[in-house]
């Protein structure tokens, strides 16, 4: 197969992952010290995006390690949900990337069943591995966990 | 001239001479062995088993993977899960991610698997008749161990990189 595969890149605990541009809505940044505006339900209102549901992965994903930076750093990436947008917290953003098709693989059979079932595959980045993700899966995966919105947690 | 019951006889004879022959022949048959150290002791896996051995690579650790699964790593258009095959024998003192030092990578059809041993010590021809039952151990109980062989004052456990690969037999013995 030929081609390229668009991809954005993001880091939650000191992993990099890549998830398919085309989920993704917008990027916002959560606030450490002016809070943000909510709505009766606990949502984040972002002025582009509306209310949205904070989801907070680093516990799906980051084996309990919290967030490798303050709050203030920390970026949402906001996926449209069936009933409301969700918000994806994520260390850091580190910018779409362009991937050939033959640098993107399945995930060794030996891993199968071990890690979560949202990663889907590997990605070369140069000589960076990317772990492949379905946000959406995660989302709901979170959503039925926490019902309602969390505060992301700091390391420590 | 021989009746037909002598010509049996002798036909029966020779197949058994040849059984015979086959059966020295894998007697004395040679099996390569890459042998390296681990904690305090010794393992090998016979080369064939072997798919390369390069310098240690950059680790990316797996999320929410199992302790025995160290992360995975680029090698030539292929990913390669890394395990700590120490921890996975259930050895302790065991040094995963040592640096500089060599990583083995093996297979077993289509799969492969690396591992960091403490240090590799070579490659040992010995007749395949060499290898004895192993010991009783978690290890072996876990289906890791194929025998053993008795080199002077040293024991070294030859492991089963099949058995090893095999995710549903991947387990860290504890």
């Amino acid at each position: 197969m030929a081609g390229d595969v668009t991809m954005l890149v993001f880091e939650l605990a000191g992993i990099r992952y890549g998830t398919d541009i085309s989920h993704i809505l917008g990027m916002e940044r959560m606030r450490g010290r002016e809070p943000h505006e909510y709505d009766s339900e606990g949502r984040i209102i972002f002025p582009k995006y509306g209310p949205t549901r904070i989801v907070d992965i680093v516990e799906n994903l980051g084996e309990g390690s919290g967030h490798s930076t303050g709050i203030g750093s920390l970026r949402v990436l906001v996926m449209q949900g069936e009933e409301d947008n969700a918000g994806v917290v994520v260390d850091k953003v580190r910018g779409v990337r362009k991937i050939p098709f033959t640098q993107v693989y399945p995930l060794p059979s030996l891993l199968e069943g071990t890690t979560s079932p949202a990663i889907f595959g590997i990605a070369r980045d140069g000589e960076e591995v990317l772990f492949l993700v379905d946000l959406r899966n995660l989302v709901e995966d979170a959503g039925k966990k926490d019902e309602g919105n969390e505060r992301p947690r700091e390391r420590g | 001239m021989p009746d037909e019951t002598s010509l049996q006889e002798a036909v029966e004879a020779s197949h058994k001479v040849r059984l015979q022959q086959g059966r020295e022949e894998t007697l004395w048959e040679k099996g390569d062995f890459l042998q390296f150290s681990l904690g305090n002791e010794l393992y090998a896996f016979e080369t064939k088993e072997i798919q390369e051995i390069i310098p240690s690579p950059k680790i990316t650790h797996v999320p929410t993977a199992p302790e025995y699964v160290l992360g995975v790593f680029h090698n030539r258009g292929v990913i390669v899960p890394a395990i700590d095959l120490g921890g996975l024998l259930g050895l302790s003192h065991t040094t995963p991610l040592a640096s500089g030092v060599r990583c083995v990578i093996i297979q077993a059809g289509k799969n492969a698997v690396a591992f960091i041993p403490d240090s590799i010590i070579g490659v040992m021809g010995l007749p395949v008749r060499a290898v004895e039952s192993p010991l009783p151990a978690p290890s072996v109980e876990a289906g890791f161990v194929k025998g053993q062989i008795r080199l002077k004052d040293k024991i070294v456990v030859i492991l089963d990189a099949r058995a090893i690969l095999e995710g549903s037999k991947i387990k860290a013995v504890r």
